[in-house]
């Protein structure tokens, strides 16, 4: 009983005074920061946010209704669809260019090898050899960096 | 979308203002408006030292836990939490 005296006397309610006062002063400090000009408020709410690290919430979030929702939703696609469409075009014109020029050094090859001149067709295979392994290693390097990424 | 602009313009605003800017700077340009409304009189004497105890409890809670993420940096720097 002494205990409970030097606590603090328990009220009928079962709440201790210290309890009460805290109550109270909660209330108080709610009805201060209410009374607050609204950019005030808002700044003093922000700032408690902040200090007791959350990330005070975006005035945007209460905001956006399921209208809003869906034009994200349709820009975002369409933003998809236009990386995807671009990426398609620049494969297809490396595709083009490749296939055109190993067509072009086919008909070359060809042609020397028909005319019969040997060690000009030579010289074109090791320049095309050395062509081909510098891009293949080039290639290769740029996808280790970017595995390495 | 224009329509939610107009609505949180003036929110955004200080919003956008408030996350720019450290809690540091935040907190006293935050004392001096409501020492100026208290000045003012906007606010009562019980409201200007209840609003003022509540910036500086929030502002030390920030101070507390940047010390506590310090130190948890330093320990793991250290390895003592990983062993």
């Amino acid at each position: 009983m002494e205990k409970q005296d030097k606590a603090g006397a328990e009220k009928p309610d079962g709440k201790a005074d210290h309890e009460i006062e805290t109550e109270d002063e909660t209330a108080a400090g709610i009805e201060a920061v209410e009374n607050l000009p609204k950019p005030v408020k808002k700044k003093v709410e922000y700032f408690e946010m902040m200090a007791a690290g959350i990330s005070p919430v975006s005035p945007f979030a209460g905001k956006l209704s399921e209208k809003h929702i869906d034009k994200i939703l349709e820009i975002q696609s369409k933003q998809i669809e236009y990386t995807h469409e671009t990426e398609k075009q620049a494969r297809n014109h490396f595709l083009v260019i490749y296939l055109a020029t190993a067509a072009l050094f086919l008909t070359i090859i060809l042609s020397l090898a028909i005319l019969g001149k040997d060690s000009l067709l030579l010289d074109i295979i090791k320049i095309v050899s050395a062509f081909a392994c510098g891009f293949a290693g080039g290639m290769g390097l740029k996808a280790h960096i970017n595995r390495k990424k | 979308m224009p329509d939610i602009m107009n609505d949180v313009d003036s929110d955004l605003k200080i919003f956008l203002e408030m996350t720019s800017k450290p809690v540091e700077q935040n907190f006293i340009e935050l004392t001096k408006e409501i020492t100026e409304l208290g000045k003012e009189q906007v606010l009562s004497e019980k409201e200007f030292n209840i609003i003022i105890e509540r910036l500086f409890s929030s502002y030390v809670e920030s101070l507390a836990n940047k010390l506590i993420v310090k130190n948890f940096e330093a320990l793991i720097r250290k390895g003592s939490l990983i062993s």
